[in-house]
């Protein structure tokens, strides 16, 4: 008879095993709703695209939300701007600098905290942009070194 | 400011302290929005995407005398020492020929002011506590202020913001369960009068967010749509409130750069204001400490 489900030692690894299947399977989940180009996808999820430097599936849904920015909400634009930033997405430049005349002070300072991350020549040219925003704290952020 | 981890917050007495003081107050709102839930979903106010907001405490200031004007000066700044001096100003001049039309409305704010900044310094910075603060006791001083604004109350029906001044006061007497039992419907009752009343009051939306966002889902609470609230209120009225709490909500998201944000928009606001200089040190420890570790 296996007993072996009755040593503590064995109980071990295999609750690690149980665990590690649970979080992958989450993790497959958790951004499929980014990949698909759901309206409905959470803040969380996008924010986690940012992490996911490894996967770049991930890249393109971000730019998606940047460029389609007007069917999404505030918060879910913003995190996609935190996501792109996070995985130093040059590709996503184009889409960030056309997002120069939003009308949201929030979405527009994210743009620079994102462009600044990236870093690469595109991305300053783009930044120096924002050095003439209305808004006097996104000139700031602009403006200082990151 | 130090940056805490989440292993330091919960090794923490004094955090662990306020968070069970948290975990109370959310159980206790759940209470307030759960009573007569009926009744309660069909006269729920609705904040739509297209609503004129303003800040009925600074409109109601333009049209009073100096005292109210350097009282709303003093709550963006948490300047204890102004709030206590238009206080001494309204008990001075109470039933006086000096009194103002107002005056019991200013004079419940201030006082209520007291008690949300006494709580600030309690849950952040308690060595840091104002000493006059420290003498006040939670329930006979809201009782005392409530009876203030409900005088008031009772001679302008029409005026919303003193109804959102009483919920305000129900809502920071409520500890635990049975605070929440008895005072969060009186909360909740009284911010719904405040809105019915004016659709536009950007506080008394704060209010409502702040209720949506503490209570479990089963009672009525949804973190989207209080984030949606506050954004709202943020965007339109440049809103200190508003502000500070989405700075508050993304930091305990472990959000920082969205934190940052509002912590800075918060300090344009008020640049004198404790609360957003401490939010700000804050999300910006965070997001150095993300950079160095990659």
């Amino acid at each position: 008879m296996n007993t072996s489900h009755r040593n503590p030692r064995c109980r071990a690894p295999l609750a690690f095993s149980a665990f590690a299947l649970g979080a992958l399977a989450f993790g497959c989940a958790s951004h499929s709703k980014l990949l698909n180009n759901d309206k409905t996808v959470s803040e969380e999820e996008v924010r986690a695209a940012g992490a996911a430097t490894a996967d770049p599936a991930l890249g393109a849904p971000l730019v998606h939300i940047l460029e389609h920015h007007a069917d999404y909400d505030t918060s879910i634009v913003v995190a996609a701007l935190v996501a792109v930033g996070d995985r130093k997405d040059a590709s996503a430049v184009g889409a960030i600098d056309a997002l120069r005349t939003h009308p949201s002070e929030e979405v527009r300072w994210h743009c620079v905290l994102a462009l600044k991350q990236i870093g690469d020549d595109a991305a300053r040219k783009a930044l120096a942009a924002f050095a003439s925003d209305e808004s006097a704290i996104i000139r700031e952020e602009a403006s200082e070194n990151s | 400011m130090p940056v805490l981890k989440k292993s330091a917050k919960a090794g923490n007495p004094q955090i662990r302290r306020s968070h069970f003081a948290g975990a109370a107050l959310i159980v206790a709102l759940g209470f307030g929005l759960h009573h007569d839930a009926a009744a309660a979903d069909d006269a729920e106010p609705k904040l739509e995407a297209d609503a004129k907001l303003h800040d009925p405490l600074a409109d109601n200031a333009k049209s009073g005398d100096a005292t109210a004007q350097s009282l709303v000066k003093a709550i963006a700044a948490y300047d204890v020492a102004g709030i206590e001096s238009a206080i001494q100003t309204f008990e001075k001049r109470a039933g006086t020929a000096e009194a103002h039309a107002d005056d019991d409305y200013f004079h419940a704010q201030a006082r209520l002011s007291r008690l949300q900044i006494k709580r600030f310094y309690e849950t952040d910075l308690k060595d840091r506590m104002p000493k006059s603060l420290e003498s006040i006791e939670l329930d006979p001083y809201a009782d005392a202020t409530l009876v203030i604004a409900q005088r008031y109350a009772a001679a302008h029906p029409d005026h919303s913001d003193v109804q959102r001044v009483i919920g305000e006061l129900y809502s920071a007497k409520i500890r635990g369960m049975t605070g929440g039992m008895t005072y969060g419907p009186k909360a909740r009752d009284a911010i719904h009068a405040a809105l019915a009343k004016d659709p536009g009051n950007s506080i008394a939306w704060v209010c409502q967010g702040r209720m949506h966002y503490h209570n479990p889902s089963f009672a009525g609470g949804d973190k989207v749509l209080a984030l949606v609230e506050f954004r709202k209120v943020a965007e339109s009225t440049n809103d200190l409130r508003a502000h500070l709490y989405m700075a508050r909500i993304y930091r305990d998201r472990e959000m920082y750069t969205q934190a940052r944000f509002f912590a800075k928009k918060a300090l344009k606001a008020a640049p004198d204001n404790p609360e957003a200089k401490m939010l700000l040190e804050d999300a910006a420890a965070h997001e150095k400490q993300g950079k160095a570790n990659g």
